[in-house]
């Protein structure tokens, strides 16, 4: 315990005494906690939206303000032509462009049945969708009104055929999309100090020369590389418990799960972590070089894991990657225990995989890391 | 601390018989041999790039040889590294210390990495032969203090353990006339102490400090010799003349 000792308070003491390391480590994880909360929690809101009104009835004129009352839409025009619709779109003064048809009142009363078209800018896939969406859901719910109204007696034989499901959002009844993508971020600024700081350490010590001493000490290597990474794993928890306090205490994330589950899931995956940021020492002989195999790798797990993009959203055939990346675990993890309190029954298949993971890496490294120069 | 009984060979501290060493193409050491006698100063003498740093890593097991074989205390430098890392000394050229750690944080460092507890670190520390100026920059940070000191600092954490064998690659690089004569005391009070010295340097004043002395030319042995012998062989006054007059027309010739 003695080398292993050594080591930690030296790397220890060099931590604290790098001020503008310690700066970044403690401030950068707020301002992105700050930031990209907001910014990748932003619900679609306002949407603008123009009305082609074909059919002139009482009730397609009360369409545009359904549309707008929800909240999910803004009306900025409603034409009387088709042909002045495109203009809208082409123009990018609308995302979306409802059509109401010639007789669509009469029809829809009738029993005919009628359709509503929706014109959507597909350049952004994200958005169109979920614009769809909303559009579908609020004129389902407008049409679903008019037709069920006792008040209207509808003609003999027309028997609509309407379904309304009863939908009860569990876990998170608001749907408040800060609870989804918090957690998110806290894994994401977790992974990515952990590995990049521990990425550069053994490299640092190769540029400057001491390693070449560490290597020639009577020291195993896993002696060295333990005693190296304890202090990491320390600003680990640390900047951890500055994202935890963060998310409760600003964006109000609940924590309905263990804590202490949660330390013992992040213990496991720190050994993923860290050891990804000693193989690519491993690798790389300057700092610099360290610095880019770190954020490529990092890129990769961040968008596959399931924190922005949602993984369903992936091709089939790519899914199997997400599947291979350590941190879509994490998050999921994280997402589970901290929104539905899940314990460690249903995160223990995850555990699992991340502490298989974290063994793989770290002895991969331990391994390919000699006790030589190349 | 004294070696096994037999495992040294003849009274020989390091013996090294047709040590390779090639990066790719290059051969950065080619077939040399030598022997280092137990308690001696050995100099490696040679221009930069002559070998001398690939040569000491070997002996000290931070790279493997090629070819050939080599042993130190008897102990075999491909397969033993571990068991001489145990009693041998190392300063590398850019002596290896922490620069943002103080003085004695450095001592600290290297006495615990080495195994000794914080009262061994002093009492060693206290014995030093530098311990007046440790004692008196101990609270500075290592890249604040004079370099003479910083490398008589290195030293005192290179031999911390007490080594039977200390590797100096070019010691004295850089560092004024004073603080090298006062860095070679230091060498001879240790190598009185029955410690053995490998020591590399390109200054050929300092080559007159050594009690043997092998000259290294293009990754090949070029001379060998105790400073006395070697300038009696080549009939010159100095080793500095000796040394050109072996190597350096050549070196001028293709010279980078």
């Amino acid at each position: 315990m003695g080398r292993i000792g050594a080591i930690v308070k030296k790397e220890t003491i060099l931590l604290r005494r790098d001020r503008i390391l310690m700066a970044l480590m403690l401030i950068m994880p707020l301002v992105q906690l700050v930031i990209l909360g907001y910014v990748l929690s932003s619900e679609i809101r306002g949407i603008p939206a123009v009305v082609c009104d074909l059919d002139r009835s009482r009730l397609s004129r009360s369409i545009p303000r359904r549309l707008s009352s929800s909240g999910y839409f803004k009306v900025i025009a409603v034409e009387n032509e088709e042909s002045s619709v495109a203009h809208y779109l082409d123009r990018g003064l609308a995302s979306v462009a409802v059509v109401i048809p010639h007789g669509f009142s009469k029809d829809l009363i009738s029993g005919v049945g009628t359709g509503i078209q929706l014109l959507l800018d597909g350049q952004d896939s994200n958005t169109a969708t979920l614009a769809a969406g909303y559009l579908t859901g609020i004129l389902e719910s407008f049409i679903g009104e008019q037709i069920s109204d006792p008040l209207k007696t509808l003609p003999e034989g027309a028997v609509p055929a309407f379904l309304s499901p009863d939908i009860r959002i569990r876990y998170n009844p608001d749907l408040r999309q800060k609870d989804f993508m918090v957690p998110g971020i806290v894994v994401m600024l977790l992974t990515m100090i952990t590995t990049l700081i521990s990425a550069m350490g053994l490299v640092r010590e190769r540029e400057i020369g001491t390693l070449e001493q560490l290597l020639v000490a009577p020291v195993k290597k896993q002696e060295l590389l333990i005693g190296k990474i304890i202090p990491f794993a320390v600003v680990g928890f640390i900047e951890l418990a500055i994202s935890l306090l963060f998310a409760k205490l600003w964006y109000e994330i609940p924590i309905r799960g263990s804590i202490g589950l949660y330390m013992l899931m992040v213990t496991v995956y720190l050994f993923t972590t860290l050891g990804t940021g000693l193989l690519v020492s491993t690798v790389a002989r300057t700092q610099q070089q360290a610095m880019f195999i770190t954020i490529f790798l990092l890129i990769f797990m961040m968008i596959m894991s399931g924190f922005i993009f949602p993984l369903e959203n992936m091709p089939k055939n790519m899914r199997w990657m997400a599947s291979m990346n350590p941190m879509s675990f994490m998050v999921r993890v994280t997402r589970d225990l901290f929104i539905k309190g899940a314990g460690f029954n249903p995160l223990y298949k995850q555990g699992m995989m991340l502490a298989v993971f974290g063994l793989i890496v770290f002895s991969v490294a331990v391994i390919r890391f000699r006790k030589r120069m190349s | 601390m004294s070696p096994p009984a037999g495992r040294l060979q003849g009274g020989y501290s390091v013996v090294v018989e047709d040590l390779s060493r090639s990066f790719g193409d290059f051969c950065a050491v080619d077939r040399i041999s030598f022997q280092v006698k137990d308690g001696e100063i050995f100099g490696f003498l040679g221009a930069n790039g002559a070998g001398k740093t690939t040569t000491i890593r070997m002996l000290c097991g931070l790279i493997l040889p090629t070819s050939g074989r080599g042993l130190v205390e008897g102990l075999d430098i491909g397969k033993e590294a571990e068991e001489i890392r145990k009693i041998i000394g190392y300063m590398s050229q850019k002596f290896s210390l922490y620069e943002d750690l103080t003085v004695s944080e450095n001592l600290e460092f290297f006495g615990g990495l080495y195994g000794l507890s914080h009262a061994q670190v002093t009492r060693k520390v206290k014995e030093s032969a530098t311990a007046a100026d440790l004692e008196a920059f101990s609270g500075r940070r290592t890249r604040e203090i004079p370099l003479g000191l910083k490398q008589r600092l290195a030293l005192t954490c290179a031999v911390m353990h007490n080594p039977h064998v200390l590797f100096l690659d070019e010691p004295t690089a850089g560092v004024d006339p004073i603080s090298r004569r006062d860095f070679w005391a230091l060498i001879h009070e240790l190598a009185s102490g029955g410690t053995t010295v490998f020591v590399t340097t390109h200054y050929m004043d300092e080559a007159e400090y050594c009690n043997r002395l092998a000259v290294m030319h293009k990754g090949r042995i070029a001379a060998s010799g105790s400073p006395k012998s070697l300038k009696n062989r080549y009939q010159k006054g100095s080793i500095e003349e000796m040394f050109i007059g072996l190597v350096g027309r050549e070196r001028t010739a293709d010279d980078d």
